[in-house]
């Protein structure tokens, strides 16, 4: 197996985050995509989303009742920030996003050594966990717990690791700092501990 | 990854930590990218994310490329990992009152 230089591998990964900012104006996010993908179905929200002028007068009216005429004015003049505030992406697009990574994983695969499909996580995972029912239920567990962690960390490798850690965001270097060490900790401990 | 013993994915990340760092420099007079500030959730949901990371050797988008190259026991992560999606945003209301954010793309 020949990998993709890891320099390669860093300029692909850096750039990303900044493209994605840069054409979208939006944070990369892989477990924000996740969340949208398992997110109950908001009806009424879609209804008021598809038709942007009941919307707004819905928006008009509401900011009418709070902050009276005076501020009716200003909600002209903020239209379009509002509506880029308001324009989020269809789940659609979120699958669609997560089954390129999969995609770049195969290219990756096919680049550097052929793609052959198996039912083995590699050398480091079996000398770990070994190659059966604790194994499988190692990664059931950690994938539980990668879930659940980044949800209430709000962020994952991309948001946290790639789009906050190099632009210096308070939350993202102390999640990413929580992540790596439990991450080092855990392995550590697994490699000394298990047999 | 974490056992230290092949430093490729760590060089790779901390190469791209450094060139997106320029990039959002670069940037800049796009505007100012959202903030992800400080709350509760980060300390507490990073050392659940990294102790899940050790245990099943994926991070979010490592288990979709992990799938793509025809690793399949990937498929058992990704279920534990839309499950526990599905778990947080189903408790979490009932147990902390803090608003995380989310880098919702």
């Amino acid at each position: 197996m020949e990998y993709w230089p890891a320099w390669l591998g860093a300029i692909a990964l850096g750039s990303i985050p900044v493209l994605v900012w840069s054409v979208e104006r939006r944070l990369l996010g892989v477990s924000g995509s996740f969340g949208v993908l398992m997110a109950p179905r908001d009806r009424s929200a879609e209804r008021l989303l598809a038709d942007r002028k009941a919307l707004e007068a819905e928006m008009v009216r509401a900011t009418l009742e709070e902050f009276g005429p005076e501020a009716a004015a200003e909600v002209a003049t903020a239209a379009p920030s509002l509506k880029a505030a308001t324009r989020h992406l269809p789940r659609l697009t979120h699958l669609i996003f997560l089954t390129f990574i999969a995609v770049g994983g195969t290219l990756g695969a096919a680049t550097s050594g052929g793609w052959d499909p198996s039912w083995s996580m590699g050398t480091t995972h079996a000398a770990l966990f070994g190659t059966s029912t604790w194994a499988s239920l190692g990664l059931l567990v950690g994938g539980i717990f990668v879930g659940f962690g980044t949800r209430l960390a709000g962020g994952c490798t991309s948001g946290h690791g790639l789009s906050g850690v190099p632009r210096m965001q308070v939350g993202s270097l102390i999640a990413t700092a929580s992540y790596f060490g439990a991450g080092a900790l855990v392995s550590l401990g697994l490699a000394r501990f298990l047999p | 990854m974490f056992v230290f013993a092949d430093l490729r994915m760590l060089l790779t990340f901390a190469g791209a930590v450094l060139i997106a760092a320029i990039g959002f420099v670069l940037t800049k007079k796009l505007g100012d990218p959202p903030r992800k500030p400080y709350h509760p959730g980060v300390i507490l949901g990073g050392l659940i994310f990294g102790a899940g990371w050790a245990i099943s050797g994926a991070c979010p988008s490592i288990v979709m490329t992990q799938l793509g190259q025809g690793s399949m026991p990937a498929l058992i992560t990704l279920m534990g990992l839309l499950f526990g999606v599905w778990l947080h945003d189903k408790i979490k209301p009932k147990i902390f009152r803090f608003d995380g954010g989310s880098c919702e793309i």
